[in-house]
């Protein structure tokens, strides 16, 4: 979802991209100063985040891209594979299609909720900023990694779960207790 | 002879998902607009260097390409990123539906200079350590120069007394230098801020399903093999630092300068960190006394009081980063066509910014 043109006092320092399109988190620096280069977030179970990010036109032309989340898979060796748009249902950003004006800004929010694949203490996915160019596709990506706490259930769904627990053991009991009584 | 070539998949898909021709601009203009804000642009080019499009060739040839990465006044040195590629299965006719070339039937290798760097540019921001003592106006004034004419009633002559203050420890930011690694030491890729690596090509094993052509196959899942094309990783190497020392003036050049001009220190950067020291108030004092003289050439006699020793640089002490990176693949093909015919898939280049 697009909401709108920022002006950026500070530019982006640590910002990446392709076709004269680039991306940056937003805030694009840590308190202290350092530059953020991903997305980072620590959900709990049910939790949703929404974040920023600012796109940005280097170029002195109109530049368009292709903007989508993706899954990433990181291997032991620290190497990203990056999937196709749409393959990341946990990071709420539809796929777009952005056209900035030359040196043109934009702000874009998007949405993370807990990924329920996989037990990974951490899930990673990507921002992904594409240019098809005939049969050659050209994507920058900038990852986004959740850190899991406590369970994969929200606390309600975890209490209706244990009602409904509950619920199945009276039954089954009172299911017993009458049968038996049928025999006597 | 069947000819196999791997080309734009279908017209009406171009005008669909091209970018504005404009996009194809000069990639000079990426780089001059860029360079007031910081930028890493990433770029898949043919080796004349225009947008690659598409690649055609027979089932057993093979043609080259380039990948680029420009960084204009980078400002975060430390980050690395990997790029690689994936390949969809070649069909016919550019129709998922109908008979195909697995990916596997195609890899990346290289030729003998697979990476290079060019343009590199780095700002280097020394620390010194400030020791020593600034002594009584007594003494400096019998220095001569422009000390002879301190007046003994200012409040840097009060503060020094007669034993004047002794500094100690005082760690300051220097004069910023740029580093331009001439051509031969851009050959070692390894005495770069990003040192390059990763070109490790290969083939693709399993076919891209995600992206592409190939995301309407459904006789498949999966993103596919990632071939490695190239890696960037921010460290600070034994020839870096050879590098970056090699670059700073020598400790026989002036500690500070009235103008700064041929300076270890910048006057302002001295004052400031005294008068910012939080280790004593009499510091602080100092450089508030040093700053109240008004006099730049007295300012920086007295500073030269004090004897600056260079800190073994860190990569922090590098301020951004400006260089151009390239890779040079060649996707080559080794594959058995079924039927006569074009096909074509989509390669997919991907740039990842590691966290």
């Amino acid at each position: 979802m697009m909401v709108g043109a920022v002006a950026t006092a500070t530019a982006p320092a640590s910002a990446v991209g392709t076709g004269g399109i680039e991306l940056t988190p937003i805030p694009a620096r840590t308190p202290d100063g350092k530059p953020v280069r991903s997305f980072r977030v620590k959900l709990a179970g049910g939790e949703k985040k929404r974040l920023q990010f600012l796109l940005r036109n280097v170029v002195g032309v109109p530049a368009t891209a292709e903007v989508y989340a993706a899954s990433a898979t990181r291997s032991p060796d620290g190497r990203f594979a990056v999937g196709g748009a749409g393959s990341a249902p946990w990071i709420e950003l539809s796929r777009q299609t952005v056209t900035l004006s030359p040196r043109e800004e934009r702000a874009v929010s998007f949405t993370v909720r807990r990924s329920g694949d996989g037990h990974e203490p951490v899930a990673y996915g990507a921002l992904v900023v594409e240019v098809a160019r005939g049969a050659v596709v050209e994507r920058a990506a900038t990852i986004v990694s959740v850190a899991r706490s406590g369970s994969d259930r929200s606390i309600p769904e975890a209490l209706a779960g244990i009602a409904g627990l509950l619920l199945l053991a009276v039954g089954l009991s009172a299911a017993y207790r009458a049968r038996a009584a049928r025999r006597r | 002879m069947r000819k196999m070539i791997f080309i734009a998949p279908l017209a009406g898909l171009l005008a669909a998902t091209s970018p504005s021709p404009a996009i194809g601009a000069p990639h000079g203009t990426v780089v001059s607009l860029a360079a007031s804000s910081g930028s890493r642009q990433f770029f898949v080019e043919n080796l004349a260097g225009s947008d690659l499009t598409s690649f055609s060739i027979d089932r057993n040839g093979a043609q080259p390409f380039r990948v680029r990465v420009v960084d204009a006044n980078y400002g975060s040195v430390a980050e690395d990123y990997q790029i690689s590629a994936t390949l969809n299965n070649l069909y016919k006719d550019g129709d998922p539906t109908k008979a195909k070339i697995p990916s596997s039937g195609f890899s990346i290798g290289y030729g003998a200079s697979n990476l290079s760097a060019s343009g590199v540019s780095f700002p280097v921001e020394p620390s010194y350590i400030l020791t020593g003592a600034v002594p009584s106006c007594t003494n400096l004034i019998s220095q001569g120069g422009v000390l002879a004419t301190l007046s003994t009633l200012s409040s840097l002559c009060v503060l020094l007394g007669t034993g004047g203050v002794n500094v100690g420890s005082l760690p300051v930011a220097g004069t910023v230098t740029i580093v331009v690694p001439t051509t031969s030491q851009l050959t070692s890729l390894a005495s770069l801020p990003l040192q390059l690596s990763g070109a490790t090509g290969g083939t693709f094993t399993s076919a891209d399903y995600q992206n592409g052509i190939g995301a309407g196959d459904t006789s498949g899942t999966g993103a596919g093999t990632a071939v490695g094309l190239m890696t960037g990783t921010g460290g600070l190497t034994a020839g870096l630092l050879s590098l970056i020392t090699g670059n700073l003036p020598l400790s026989s050049t002036p500690l500070t300068t009235a103008d700064d001009a041929g300076a270890r220190v910048p006057v302002a950067n001295a004052v400031n960190a005294l008068i910012g020291s939080t280790s004593s108030t009499t510091l602080s004092q100092l450089g508030q006394a040093i700053a109240g003289l008004g006099n730049l050439a007295q300012e920086s006699a007295v500073l030269n009081q004090l004897t600056g020793t260079l800190q073994t640089p860190v990569l922090s002490n590098i301020k951004e980063l400006t260089g151009i990176y390239a890779s040079f693949p060649v996707l080559a093909a080794a594959a058995t066509v079924p039927q006569s015919g074009t096909y074509s898939g989509t390669m997919t280049v991907t740039f990842v910014q590691t966290p």
